[in-house]
């Protein structure tokens, strides 16, 4: 009974600001209700991470009792040569299935847009298998082929596999830019002489340039995160950061995870509020011109 | 203006090598499940009292059930003969051409017709000879086995369960946020919307396991409760704490497409709405509602999908009494990879099924993948 009463004194007004929260603005209790509910949320959402960022610091080797302060997990972390060897094998192959499926799926998209309309739309709904499909069918599925096509699982099954669900959401990307684009200017270009070659190189390439960009980041984190494909396509040697803390899950759970999340969160952020920053200065600099 | 069409052709031509590659990496291993699923492979083996000169048949057309874990070597599993289920094992360190067949009531030894000959003077008792031969047939076993076996059918439907959950309830959270989200003023909706997504860029896996911490039995919720008094709570490896943890991690799929939806929403139309006499709860029920939508389906759709086959959070925060379908392919996949693409193939019916009744049609997905940078 006890635990029922516990949950309904935090549930309770939760649930009555969930309510209250579609009331008229004017209204005080809609404001107040607006600042509980947000705030719940904001709690629900943080408090593990904050958990994890405070046990990173536990002298014991305990992820649930406080025993002390101390650096030990983060030295342990960085004295960790499978850990070391996880975060280069993701690096790399994040980076070169980012790098190769942007510039495959900004040429693709190129083509796929001046292609007729039904040609068009059955490609535009195969490039959707993968962002649409279960992450473990993509797996199971691209496990099968590798095994008909005789490709030895490793490096190299992996990074194709991380190109075949990356190339679609930067294909995704770059789509809505070719359909922003003003056709006129290209054909300007040609009027004044530019070989269709040079057009494209230095007309439509610069105008869907943001789209390029967020094609490759996505891909970018895309990588990073993905662990249920990999952990079909990557075979025994290779080991990428998911599936090494996939497999420090199963061995017995120590600090040092939290450390490694502790250390990625801060990087995360960082980045963020410099690309932040850059974005907020560049839309002053507009402002001004 | 002979040069024009000419050029029309060469740029449609650029995505001819990714069609090529759509093809082989994105059409072609979804057939294959589809064909994997549909079949299975016979290893016929034919047992043989001797080797050399009139090779007599002792049993023949031992149907292949499935290989044993762990096991990359062929031969060695479980098999039916004349209704009886038989074992056969291998003793790689010994002898790494002989295969044991256990019965009911015994075992005889077998040796690789093809690999046997050197062991032929080792004089190893009950020495067999076994000749194989393998095919692929049609069949729907996979699909029978599936739906009349009570365990799959259990894992399948507590998962649908765990799904739907875990989706009302990141609705029933998602929703509220979204539209408060949507109601501040743009510089601070921005960054707030932000701070929500912030924890996606955390490995999910990493989340997940937080969630351990605050839920295990010496976890901190249960501490906190020690403290003031109240009895510790069983949390870990029960379905709430697996719903848990999916609303956990799915909450930003939920919120994303129903916030982008809410701020897109014309504001003159709402104030059509005032104008022509609607009170603010008329407006909210008739005009915000059903424009919301579209994003309401593609959230729903975005947290189904993968709840229904997520394998990690079952795995991490449920244990084996909670396993789910995703758990049970990847566990089933490296010993029956036939019957593992049925379940596959069941799941892509599902999703499509899905798909179709949430959003009627499958060409909302331009809202899906953006936004997130």
């Amino acid at each position: 009974m006890t635990d029922i009463i516990y949950l309904l004194v935090i549930a309770i007004p939760v649930i009555i600001s969930m309510i209250l929260v579609f009331g008229s603005p004017k209204r005080r209790s809609t404001r107040v209700s607006r600042i509980v509910f947000l705030t719940a949320v904001f709690i629900f959402t943080y408090l593990p991470i904050f958990v994890l960022v405070v046990f990173s610091f536990n002298s014991g080797r305990s992820t649930g009792v406080w025993e002390g302060f101390s650096f030990k997990w983060y030295e342990e972390l960085i004295n960790d040569d499978r850990i070391k060897s996880a975060l280069l094998t993701t690096v790399i192959v994040a980076l070169s299935s980012a790098l190769i499926s942007t510039v495959f799926g900004t040429v693709s998209a190129i083509g796929i847009f001046y292609m007729k309309k039904i040609p068009k739309n059955i490609v535009m709904n195969i490039t959707n298998i993968p962002i649409l499909n279960a992450d473990i069918i993509t797996g199971v599925s691209l496990l099968l082929l590798y095994n008909i096509l005789g490709i030895p699982l490793g490096y190299a099954s992996l990074i194709l596999a991380h190109i075949s669900f990356n190339i679609p959401y930067v294909i995704l990307s770059v789509m809505p830019k070719l359909k922003q684009m003003d056709n006129n200017i290209y054909e300007a270009a040609l009027d004044l002489g530019a070989t269709p070659t040079r057009a494209l190189v230095n007309v439509i390439v610069p105008q869907i340039m943001p789209g390029i960009v967020s094609g490759f980041l996505l891909s970018l984190t895309m990588s990073m995160d993905d662990f249920v494909i990999s952990l079909f396509t990557s075979g025994p040697v290779v080991s990428t950061l998911s599936l090494e803390i996939y497999s420090m899950t199963k061995r017995g759970i120590t600090p040092e995870i939290n450390a490694l999340s502790t250390i990625i969160f801060i990087v995360v952020i960082a980045v963020l509020l410099i690309t932040n920053m850059r974005n907020s200065d560049s839309k002053g600099k507009k402002r001004k011109a | 203006m002979k040069a024009f069409p000419k050029f029309r052709l060469t740029r449609t031509a650029f995505s001819y090598p990714y069609i090529v590659f759509a093809i082989i990496f994105l059409v072609a291993p979804l057939i294959l499940v589809v064909f994997y699923s549909f079949t299975r492979q016979v290893d016929n083996y034919s047992v043989y009292k001797d080797f050399e000169n009139s090779p007599e048949v002792i049993m023949d057309n031992l149907d292949f059930i499935g290989y044993e874990e762990d096991s990359a070597l062929s031969g060695i599993g479980t098999y039916y003969y004349n209704g009886e289920s038989l074992t056969v094992v291998n003793y790689r360190e010994k002898h790494p051409e002989t295969y044991e067949i256990f019965f009911a009531d015994g075992k005889i030894s077998l040796i690789d017709e093809y690999e046997g000959d050197e062991l032929i003077d080792e004089n190893l008792d009950n020495v067999k000879f076994l000749n194989r031969l393998t095919g692929i047939y049609f069949t729907i076993d996979n699909f029978v086995r599936f739906f009349s076996n009570g365990d799959s059918m259990k894992v399948f439907l507590r998962s649908l369960y765990i799904a739907f959950m875990s989706t009302v309830f990141c609705l029933l959270i998602g929703f509220p946020t979204a539209y408060v989200l949507s109601k501040m003023k743009e510089k601070t909706r921005n960054v707030v919307s932000v701070m929500f997504l912030l924890p996606m860029w955390i490995n999910f896996l990493l989340r997940t396991y937080a969630w351990r911490t605050l839920v295990e039995k010496t976890g901190i919720i249960n501490t906190i409760l020690d403290s003031v008094g109240l009895p510790a709570q069983n949390l870990m490896y029960t379905r709430g704490a697996v719903i848990l943890v999916m609303v956990y991690d799915f909450l930003p799929f939920m919120i994303l497409p129903i916030y982008n939806t809410l701020i897109k929403i014309d504001r003159s139309v709402i104030e059509a709405s005032y104008d022509l006499g609607a009170n603010h709860y008329r407006t909210l029920f008739h005009v915000i509602f059903p424009l919301a939508i579209p994003g309401i389906s593609s959230g729903v759709t975005m947290t189904f999908v993968p709840a229904i086959t997520a394998f990690a959070i079952s795995k991490i925060m449920g244990g084996t009494q909670c396993a789910t379908i995703g758990e049970e392919i990847e566990r089933v996949f490296n010993s029956d990879m036939w019957f593992g693409s049925a379940m596959s193939v069941i799941i892509m019916v599902l999703m499509l099924a899905s798909m179709f009744l949430i959003s009627g049609r499958n060409g909302d997905s331009d809202d899906i993948g953006g936004g997130l940078i």
